[in-house]
């Protein structure tokens, strides 16, 4: 029977291959450091070859934990959108699970899409499977010429919208000063 | 009998680039269309005039740096400046053309003063309204 979305299925197969390269490295090198259970990395870049094209994660320290994903620290992370534009993320601290494509962060969390716009969090969830940056507590976006603060923000990365939600307050200046 | 929400939006606030505190329930931005959209209870603030309605719709242009130049507010919308309100179904902004129309039964209050229409269209930089179809007016007569 045929496929009725070839593109997708070769994304979900280069997905599936890419996070099975990843789960070999990570178990040769548990492997080779005999009778150790993490393995510390610094200067940590990976490169994720995903649906939505190469994924970037770079991280300072890196902590390989067998079974458990990777444990990051000052992390970055970044893809470029349909557009060309540059989506990225910066945190002091993250957590990599590359089985479902899923970076959660959390300290000084920041996202930005160009020199646009920009949210800032306390926690926030990149769910690269779903194409989604979920960001909670304390919300704060700036750029197209609006403060907004919320308690939660999701930003789509494919229609690239965002959604605030709980209590949203905006301050928009109507001559489109910054606000 | 001037009042409503374009009384807050007048040309003076336009150039002195006033801005707008805005509350709601959620919000959503279009990234490519440049449109913003408030909804569920929304509350709008600005020099003193308040607005509330069920939903915000706001257009942004491109421009560098962007601009909010349309705006629709629709459900239970209400205006409230001084002692004037304003209760209307949507209310439409164009702060390009420099107007504000009303639609959906709007009624005008001024203490016991009320005039309805079914269209009432507002010119910004003229300070002048329209009143268009089916207009009534209410007004106490002093020692009546």
């Amino acid at each position: 029977m045929e496929d009725p979305d070839p593109v997708r299925s070769r994304a979900r197969g280069r997905t599936v291959l890419a996070a099975a390269v990843l789960a070999a490295i990570l178990l040769s090198l548990l492997t080779r450091t005999a009778g150790a259970s993490e393995v510390r990395i610094s200067g940590f870049s990976f490169v994720q070859e995903t649906g939505r094209g190469p994924w970037i994660l770079e991280a300072q320290n890196a902590l390989l934990q067998e079974g458990e994903g990777v444990t990051l620290e000052d992390v970055s992370a970044r893809l470029a959108d349909s557009e060309g534009e540059e989506v990225g993320v910066t945190a002091q601290r993250g957590w990599y699970d590359p089985a479902h494509l899923v970076l959660e962060l959390e300290g000084r969390v920041r996202a930005h899409r160009g020199s646009g716009l920009l949210l800032v969090g306390e926690k926030m969830t990149w769910d690269q499977g779903k194409g989604t940056i979920q960001v909670q507590g304390k919300v704060e976006m700036t750029g197209l010429g609006i403060l907004v603060m919320g308690e939660s923000a999701v930003y789509d990365t494919t229609d690239r919208t965002v959604l605030f939600t709980g209590g949203v307050q905006a301050i928009l200046d109507i001559m489109g000063e910054k606000p | 009998m001037i009042l409503v929400f374009c009384c807050a939006v007048d040309s003076r606030a336009l150039e002195m680039g006033k801005g707008i505190r805005i509350q709601s329930e959620s919000m959503r931005a279009l990234d490519q269309s440049g449109e913003i959209r408030f909804q569920g209870q929304v509350r709008v603030d600005l020099e003193g005039t308040r607005m509330e309605c069920d939903r915000l719709d706001l257009q942004i242009s491109e421009g560098d740096p962007p601009e909010v130049y349309q705006g629709t507010a629709t459900g239970n919308v209400l205006i409230v400046h001084g002692k004037d309100r304003v209760i209307a179904d949507e209310a439409r902004f164009d702060l390009r053309e420099g107007t504000v129309e009303l639609s959906g039964t709007p009624r005008l209050e001024r203490g016991d003063a009320t005039i309805t229409a079914r269209r009432i269209l507002y010119r910004l930089q003229e300070g002048t309204a329209d009143f268009q179809g089916q207009v009534e007016a209410e007004f106490e007569i002093p020692g009546d």
